[in-house]
């Protein structure tokens, strides 16, 4: 029995690109997913700017197949999850798990592809959607070519997280580590699975999977994406860098552990409730309601569980605007986390289903969560790459902090309000039977919310880019830094 | 529904690989010591493990090691 005591620890906490590698974490991947986060999350919020404009000004098009709000859509929510949420959620797992882990990841070299990889992937969808290549599947529109690349790539990350976590030095692996790779199996399976299709051409391809069948798997694939991907990885996120920015441990940790098991055995049969009332048989709709009532559990438990990591502490709420930003992340999880479930609800969804409600709660899910979740650990993340003790300015992340939730108030309140109101235009009768408003009246009654919503996503917009500001001079500022690997416990 | 004859043996797979991790997790005692698991990613200085008794004297957080004295002197033997 021999626990070795550390080396003695001096001053020297981190060593630059000369150090030999062993002694150093790869940080260089962690700096480029980070950077690439930031500017693809400009450009997915732009691209969503755009198509928000569109809304309330159709002209805004030009006339041009290419502008047209269905060929930027999908490269919106694209950009937006995978591009922009991706990146986060790379950099941020690289980092967690070398850290947690107290090694090295397993291999520079796919790693390198993961980036490259995953950077050509972006690139071809930017250029393929609005050329109007689409499998017409929500969030799984990219062309059999790219769908390929996209499982390749993902393999070569999994090798790396799962050998790293192989290698590790500490016997325990880290809840975030658990998320993180719930997350990468998740959606490797998900997306293998709903991207069977028979080919027909290089940009053209078939479902392997035919009517309500496809429709089946297009949303246990869908739900499963927001679920395991939009869900499980950013909670990676919360615990560790909640924590690590909070200097006080995860509220309960066993309460982690709980977290994590039961959300991975619930969510995997919610996603029949995107189906109700279509040819999807009766049954299956109900088994979807009762799944994501009973997700409800784990994910305020989840929630309780990161916002009191701050019990006795919450005066960091306060003067951190970092902290701010992820226990705001987390209070927008609990809100779209409740009003899942209660949109899944059978006599819910018939007012809800197709109105401008669900834009609402799903950018409740992503401007809150997924968005603040990530900024607060990117703004963790850039000073200690860059060498830096913290960003270039703090004050600038307290103004980002409040534009952007004010444009969050502005979006989620006027798409609650046009949703509403449009079900119940949709379904109001006259007394002879008749519907009391065409469709197009109902798009009227929209416009001004539209303008508000709108408004909304420029102010968030703006958020973004004053962070890229923000980051861009941190950088400048410093210089790229790997910090060295401890060298430890050798558990004889 | 056909494509229940994919997704259901599908989850059921899933679900039993999910309770074969887990149980792996049980049966290797990656739960055995979850009182400090949780403060080991503070330590702002790298190296720094429950296991070091030397560093609860020398570092902000040691009331956190001085709670754990006993689990880490049971962990020890754990690590054998």
């Amino acid at each position: 029995m021999s626990a070795v005591f550390p080396a003695p620890v001096t001053q020297l906490q981190t060593r630059t690109w000369s150090a030999s590698k062993a002694t150093v974490y790869n940080d260089k991947i962690v700096r480029q997913f980070s950077i690439m986060a930031i500017v693809w999350g400009v450009v997915s919020m732009l691209v969503g700017v755009f198509i928000a404009a569109q809304m309330a000004w159709p002209e805004l098009n030009f006339g041009i197949a290419w502008l047209s709000f269905g060929r930027l859509r999908p490269l919106h929510t694209n950009a937006a999850i995978f591009a922009f949420g991706g990146c986060a959620l790379f950099a941020t797992s690289y980092y967690v798990v070398q850290r947690t882990c107290q090694t090295r990841i397993i291999s520079d070299k796919l790693a390198a592809f993961h980036f490259w990889g995953w950077q050509v992937v972006i690139v071809a969808a930017a250029i393929s959607l609005p050329m109007g290549f689409t499998r017409g599947k929500e969030y799984a529109e990219l062309e059999w070519p790219i769908a390929i690349l996209i499982a390749v790539v993902w393999v070569a990350y999994a090798i790396v997280f799962f050998g790293t976590v192989g290698i590790r030095k500490v016997r325990h692996i880290y809840v975030a580590n658990w998320f993180y790779g719930a997350f990468i199996i998740a959606v490797a399976m998900l997306h293998i699975v709903n991207a069977a299709v028979m080919p027909a051409g290089w940009m053209k391809s078939y479902s392997a999977y035919a009517g309500v069948q496809d429709a089946m798997i297009q949303w246990w694939y869908g739900h499963n994406a927001v679920g395991f991907l939009l869900t499980a990885g950013f909670l990676g996120i919360v615990y560790y860098f909640i924590p690590k920015q909070a200097e006080r441990p995860v509220y309960s940790y066993r309460l982690s552990i709980v977290h994590f098991w039961a959300l991975i055995f619930t969510y995997m049969w919610a996603g029949p409730h995107h189906l109700h009332y279509t040819a999807l048989p009766d049954w299956a709709q109900s088994l979807g309601v009762v799944f994501s009532l009973i997700l409800l559990a784990p994910s305020w438990g989840g929630m309780i569980n990161g916002v009191m990591t701050l019990s006795g502490a919450w005066h960091k709420l306060r003067d951190d605007p970092i902290i701010r930003f992820m226990i705001v992340a987390l209070s927008f999880y609990g809100i779209a986390t409740f009003e899942g479930p209660m949109l899944s609800i059978k006599t819910v969804n018939a007012l809800s289903h197709y109105t401008d409600w669900n834009i609402a709660h799903v950018h409740g899910g992503t401007l809150g969560w997924v968005g603040f979740i990530s900024m607060g650990a990117l703004y963790f993340l850039i000073p200690r790459m860059f060498g830096q003790t913290k960003m270039h300015s703090v004050r600038a992340i307290e103004v980002h902090f409040w534009i952007a939730t004010f444009g969050i108030v502005l979006y989620i309140a006027s798409m609650w309000i046009a949703g509403v109101m449009q079900g119940l235009m949709w379904r109001a009768i006259n007394p002879d039977g008749s519907l009391t408003y065409t469709f197009v009246e109902g798009v009227k009654a929209t416009y001004p919310f539209y303008v508000v919503r709108l408004l909304g996503g420029v102010l968030y917009l703006t958020g973004m880019l004053v962070m890229a500001w923000n980051v861009f001079m941190t950088a400048r500022a410093g210089k790229p830094v790997d910090a060295a690997v401890p060298s430890t416990l050798a558990h004889a | 529904m056909d494509i229940l004859f994919l997704l259901v043996p599908l989850s059921v797979l899933l679900a039993l690989g999910v309770m074969g991790v887990l149980a792996w997790a049980v049966w290797s005692g990656q739960f055995e010591e979850l009182d400090c698991e949780g403060d080991r990613i503070l330590d702002g200085v790298p190296g720094q493990h429950p296991d070091s008794t030397e560093l609860s004297h020398t570092n902000d957080t040691s009331l956190i090691y001085v709670k754990t004295l006993d689990s880490v002197a049971h962990q020890n033997t754990n690590h054998r």
